[in-house]
């Protein structure tokens, strides 16, 4: 089991009744913002980053929002980039994770390309690139891409940046999005090539594809583990079933939310305010006008979709839920050592999940709090979930240099769009 | 998508055979042909009406048509849409007609007229998209909320125009496909208007020489009234009526009176003379 650390970069400090009057993102308006806060919410994310990387985490995984409250990382590779040389200089050696650099919103897929490589050059090739297709309201309403060309760009833009990678030499790239005469970007990733991921909220097309070209799989358990994990991830095995392919769990990522303090009444008293705070103040003021837009899903996902919407959990009630109603549904999972240890074995387990991405700073969480949950899930959690997957299956999917195992075939081809 | 028997349905492969575009046709008499708004096409009493003394010609936007969504993905550029649908209209023989385009089908009927100035003998706007003031922002209907909707089409919101809209069938099956089928259609469309609905029509909108009707809500919340006249005074030979107590779905909320004032304006050039 590989266990990552993951926070977004939030701003903490809104009224208690923010989400009754404003959305999260897009519309959020400025003039709520305090710089001083929105400073130190920069220094207290990378100082909670970095120490993960000293705690033993065996990897920084970073995500990207623009124009949003949620998460002030509009671009992943900034973070990626100050932590790869911080970890260098400490000698430190977790896996530099941008799980969200998104294609589908890119203009400019090869300064993605080349942000990616500098992150490999710089951490000594410790980069995992992580590409989604994207949010709705990030690559439509903040990027003015069309929502129906959203998946034909993520598709030209992945193609080109591995491409772009490996080719040794230089080459045209004639595209329908992008068009370059000389393509030769300086420098290359120093792995050949980075292990790619994709994000994915259970769109079967998604599944397919990652399965088809042996890149990982990440998973987001915002709305509720309990309610989605298993339709989400039966899914994924049910269509790797019908493509003939075996994953193992080294190819699934999943994200969790974790709070952790000696006992599950501590646990209640330090987490509660801050679990109730980002999810009714990040994800729940998202209006649905705003993660799915019309062109974004094709007129068949449509159909599944409201036909049978439980992909979407607990989001419905996320704006006014809940501590209690968090943990029943599975969205956070907070209590002492042994209960966290208990959950998550059982939730890795039956998932078959070989990467823990830990959510372990939200919401409104100061630092104290943050560092005090991500020591106690270092010493008294992770040893135990380091056994779980442990000799049984190579990971094709994690740096060589940090013990993974080769890349599995995954040649680009071009494919028409979906 | 429900059509009454005596609309026919006509196809013809277009741009290279890689899109079929599918026509909807009834009624009898001079070629009227019908550019449908972004929510899609419906055959609606306010056609049957028109059919009553023209032959109503309706394609479908490419991927909205029933059997083949991914169509809109072989489509890259308005420039490319323009050409498909001249295409597409003189293979029905559609030239030299008469055109109605609604919201974002007159833009596309604009669209039409400018590139090919002998395409179409009249054209009727209602409400058309596709022309962009900062001061009097185009609603985005694309990414607004289900329940934001009726304010924004309808003058009454709550009346039988906006009710008849937006109340969903009693079958749940037939609820999501036409829910999915709106959604997918304003997609589609949208492809060809994200962000912002204006993708530099205005500097070709005076090679338009065919004359032209333009007719709007005066209640019009999508697209301010206001855009009737600086649609006017980009075009040679501009009329412009504003009807009161109505909304953007003009053909909903105020039938009759657009078709008042359609009746006139594409009466044969004869006929008017001999009226006159």
């Amino acid at each position: 089991m590989k266990v990552n650390y993951f926070q977004l970069v939030p701003y903490r400090a809104f009224p208690a009744d923010f989400e009754q009057n404003h959305g999260a993102a897009v519309t959020t308006p400025y003039d709520l913002a305090d710089p001083s806060e929105i400073r130190a919410s920069y220094a207290d994310a990378l100082g909670q980053f970095m120490h993960a990387a000293r705690a033993g985490f065996d990897g920084l995984a970073v995500t990207e929002h623009g124009q949003s409250a949620y998460d002030m990382v509009p671009n992943p590779s900034l973070i990626c980039a100050a932590l790869a040389h911080a970890t260098e200089a400490e000698g430190l050696s977790p896996a530099i994770f941008p799980l969200g650099r998104s294609l589908g919103k890119s203009r400019e897929p090869l300064r993605v390309a080349e942000e990616m490589a500098m992150i490999d050059c710089i951490s000594g090739g410790r980069l995992i690139a992580g590409f989604p297709v994207g949010l709705a309201y990030d690559s439509s309403m903040n990027n003015g891409v069309p929502p129906a060309q959203v998946r034909a760009r993520f598709d030209e833009n992945l193609e080109l940046i591995l491409r772009a990678w490996s080719e040794p030499g230089i080459f045209p790239w004639n595209g329908r999005f992008s068009q370059h005469a000389t393509v030769n970007i300086w420098p290359r990733p120093l792995q050949t090539p980075p292990p790619v991921w994709i994000t994915g909220i259970g769109n079967p097309n998604t599944m397919r594809f990652v399965l088809e070209r042996a890149f990982g799989f990440n998973y987001f358990s915002w709305f509720g583990t309990k309610v989605t994990g298993h339709r989400i991830f039966d899914r994924f095995y049910e269509i790797a079933d019908q493509l003939g392919k075996t994953p193992n769990p080294y190819q699934m990522g999943f994200m969790q939310t974790i709070a952790v303090a000696e006992t599950d009444e501590k646990a209640e008293r330090l987490f509660a305010d801050h679990a109730e705070y980002f999810f009714r103040k990040a994800l729940g003021a998202i209006p649905m006008n705003q993660l799915a837009l019309p062109g974004g899903i094709d007129i068949r996902g449509l159909e599944f979709i409201m036909r049978d919407p439980k992909d979407f959990g607990i989001y419905e009630k996320m704006r006014t839920i809940s501590f209690t109603e968090l943990v029943e549904s599975g969205a956070l999972i907070c209590g002492s050592p042994a209960t966290v240890r208990d959950r998550l074995k059982q939730t890795l387990g039956e998932l078959r999940i070989g990467n823990l991405h830990a959510m372990l700073q939200f919401g409104s969480m100061p630092r104290e709090l943050a560092e005090a949950n991500i020591d106690l899930f270092a010493t008294e959690v992770i040893p135990t979930l380091k056994t779980l997957w442990a000799d049984e299956h190579d990971h094709h999917w994690w740096p060589q240099s940090l013990g993974g195992s080769p890349r599995v075939d995954s040649a680009p081809q071009l494919k028409e769009a979906v | 998508m429900f059509f009454p028997d005596h609309v026919r349905t006509e196809t013809v492969s277009v741009w290279n055979g890689k899109i079929d575009i599918v026509f909807r046709v009834a009624g009898d008499g001079p070629t009227l042909v019908y550019l449908h708004p972004a929510a899609g096409l419906m055959w609606t009493p306010f056609l049957d009406a028109l059919a009553r003394h023209h032959t109503v010609v309706a394609p479908h936007f490419p991927g909205t048509a029933p059997d083949d969504p991914h169509a809109i993905h072989r489509i890259d550029e308005l420039g490319d849409l323009v050409l498909i649908y001249e295409e597409a209209l003189r293979a029905m023989n559609c030239h030299d007609a008469a055109v109605i385009g609604e919201s974002f089908g007159g833009m596309l009927a604009s669209e039409l007229a400018a590139t090919f100035p002998d395409l179409f003998s009249q054209v009727a706007l209602l409400a058309p998209v596709g022309l962009w003031r900062e001061d009097l922002p185009v609603a985005n209907w694309i990414a607004a909320a289900k329940e934001e909707m009726p304010a924004m089409l309808f003058a009454d919101p709550s009346g039988p125009a906006a009710q008849a809209m937006f109340t969903p069938p009693d079958d749940p099956e037939m609820a999501v496909k036409g829910m999915a089928g709106l959604v997918w259609s304003i997609g589609c469309t949208g492809k060809f208007l994200w962000p912002i609905p204006e993708k530099g029509l205005a500097k070709r909108l005076h090679r338009v020489t065919a004359p032209v009707l333009i007719i709007w809500g005066a209640e019009d919340r999508l697209i301010p009234a206001a855009y009737a006249e600086i649609f006017a005074n980009h075009l040679a030979k501009a009329q412009v009526v504003i009807v009161p107590n109505a909304g953007h779905v003009l053909p909903a909320e105020a039938g009759e009176a657009v078709l008042g004032h359609l009746t006139g304006f594409l009466a044969p050039p004869e006929h008017a003379r001999g009226a006159a």
